[in-house]
């Protein structure tokens, strides 16, 4: 929870608290070492991997509410509508989203991201895509399970409007269970970011981010492993917490998990 | 059971065509003139060659009959020519498979070899140190990225102690020590993420069986705990497993495309990337269809095996 906090800092604050500006090339500090004037050391061009990481820290964490935001806030919508709406509609929704689960989530969002072209955009839109369908498909089972409970049986027996009933019924008894998916979510999301840029499908250049700088990084592995091993370091931080997060949310929020876990 | 198989063996059908569909789709939103990929932007030749080639590759009809006749080739098991090399992609995908089946299958194995016993251990005292450690690893485990892990390894074991190779590949059947030193650390940076999840699941799927009826009856009528844990328990367990297992199949083969990328083993994840950066549609088009196709199969026999080992499953379907 502290490490996801000054990450999220970090990145409101980058241009205050970056001690360099994170394009600022100097040809006379390469590849080096971490130093005391450079913390975590300098890349290839010899730009500050600090200053760097904290704008790198921007990226991935726009890019994690951006996806996280959209996919809930899209899965959401079709999950009521399925589930609200008997028939085909429902069943449209949910065969396409069976359809869309099938692809693996890292090649879903690799296809989309080549489809679209190599930018900020494009990544949002890819890994918010990758979002919607499980969210669709955790909030329809959730509105089925509700919706044959007695206190919407008598909601809507006197005669309460269903706009008046998703919104004051159904939603605050889906809000714990999206928000436990949303930030075990964000995780994967930080994740794939890094992923697809590691991949050198992410964030084009020179934008930093973490993924790509340990694309970078790794090539020069046997001459300066810190470029390597610090921004995985952040990934691999960020994702945690928002794990550890998810995994207290749900200890909090579910009581029926809460015997399973012991 | 015949019922139960072909009920599953319909509900796939939808499912295919989405996938098909949403794999077309993707590949014809692709910025630009799939002639002009091939031959390159400032391309010399004069607009009849460039008509012909759009003619030859069919791309100058409408979409949806694009699709229709692209549906034709592939259900007769022809998945096109690569626009970069003379070979079509059903022979480049042969090439490619065997590695990355065996970088799965064996990061599977081992994910599975010590995540079993781990959850079991872990779900016998829930709340013990033991029970901690392991669920913290477990959490960590999860959280790393493979690709860190992978480059971590490499720097480890490659370059400074210089026991591993860090890359390449040789087919286990020319030398089967060679292949597996240099498959030995792609495994574990594909397993380890593996390993986290699945000791989780064991351990919450091992703890509401030994909550049940049957476990404490074993126990009443005085049967050692070991042969309450593996006679009873232990088979009960682990039915849900295969399941998991099945649904977790997608993220290994995209987890497989990192791997393979960080250690250059000639298999299906880089050739994926390959063409991605190459432009090669039907090769990306290819792929991205058999690996999808793959899961759903890999999840339809799944469904079936769990058919099979619970007889209450059945019993839904008559």
């Amino acid at each position: 929870m502290m490490v996801l906090l000054i990450l999220v800092l970090g990145a409101v604050f980058a241009p205050v608290i970056a001690p360099y500006s994170p394009n600022q090339i100097d040809a006379t500090a390469r590849l080096e070492e971490p130093t005391r004037e450079h913390l975590f050391g300098t890349d290839t061009l010899g730009r500050d991997s600090l200053s760097r990481i904290i704008y790198g820290g921007r990226i991935s964490l726009f890019v994690a509410l951006s996806a996280v935001v959209g996919g809930t806030i899209i899965g959401v919508a079709l999950g009521l509508i399925s589930g609200y709406g008997f028939g085909w509609v429902d069943s449209v929704i949910m065969r396409a989203t069976d359809g869309m689960m099938a692809f693996p989530s890292l090649i879903l969002a690799l296809t989309i991201a080549f489809a679209l072209g190599a930018s900020l955009q494009s990544i949002i839109i890819a890994l918010t895509v990758v979002r919607i369908p499980g969210t669709a498909r955790l909030t329809r089972g959730q509105v089925l399970a509700l919706r044959n409970q007695e206190f919407i049986v008598a909601a809507s027996a006197i005669g309460v409007r269903p706009p008046r009933l998703v919104v004051r019924h159904f939603l605050p008894n889906l809000v714990s269970i999206v928000l436990i998916q949303a930030s075990l979510g964000a995780g994967q999301v930080v994740f794939a970011e890094a992923s697809l840029s590691f991949l050198g499908l992410g964030v084009p250049p020179p934008t930093p981010s973490w993924g790509g700088m340990l694309r970078d990084g790794y090539v020069f592995l046997e001459v300066n492993p810190w470029q390597s091993i610090i921004p995985g370091a952040f990934i691999f931080l960020a994702v945690l917490s928002f794990n550890f997060i998810g995994d207290g949310l749900r200890d909090l929020l579910d009581p029926r998990q809460r015997h399973i876990r012991g | 059971m015949f019922r139960y198989v072909l009920r599953r063996l319909l509900q796939m059908l939808p499912v295919l065509i989405v996938i098909s569909i949403a794999t077309f789709a993707l590949m014809s939103m692709v910025v630009g003139d799939p002639v002009l990929v091939i031959l390159g932007q400032d391309t010399a030749a004069d607009q009849q060659t460039i008509d012909r080639m759009r003619e030859d590759l069919g791309v100058n009809r409408p979409v949806p009959v694009q699709y229709l006749d692209w549906m034709r080739h592939v259900l007769s098991g022809d998945l096109g020519t690569s626009w970069r090399s003379p070979v079509t992609v059903t022979d480049t995908i042969r090439d490619r498979l065997p590695v990355t089946l065996e970088l799965t299958f064996l990061a599977l194995g081992l994910a599975l070899a010590i995540s079993i016993p781990l959850g079991t251990l872990a779900a016998l005292r829930p709340g013990s140190p033991v029970d901690v450690v392991i669920s913290g690893l477990a959490s960590i485990s999860l959280s790393i990225p493979n690709f860190w892990l992978g480059i971590l390894l490499i720097f480890a074991f490659s370059l400074k102690l210089g026991w591993l190779p860090s890359s390449g590949y040789v087919p286990f059947l020319d030398d089967p020590v060679q292949n597996l030193k240099l498959m030995l650390l792609p495994t574990l940076t594909l397993a380890t993420g593996y390993i986290g999840s699945q000791a989780r699941y064991v351990r919450s799927s091992m703890l509401e069986v030994l909550d049940q009826d049957y476990v404490r009856t074993a126990r009443a009528k005085g049967l050692r705990s070991r042969a309450v844990i593996f006679g009873h328990a232990m088979k009960n367990a682990l039915i849900p497993i295969v399941t998991i297992l099945g649904l977790e199949m997608g993220g290994l083969f995209a987890g497989a495309v990192v791997t393979e990328t960080i250690f250059s083993l000639p298999g299906m994840g880089t050739l994926i990337i390959d063409a991605i950066f190459g432009r090669d549609l039907p090769v990306v088009q290819g792929v991205v269809l058999f690996i999808t196709l793959m899961v759903v199969a890999v999840n339809l026999v799944t469904d079936l095996a769990y058919g099979l080992l619970d007889p209450r499953i059945r019993a839904m379907y008559g």
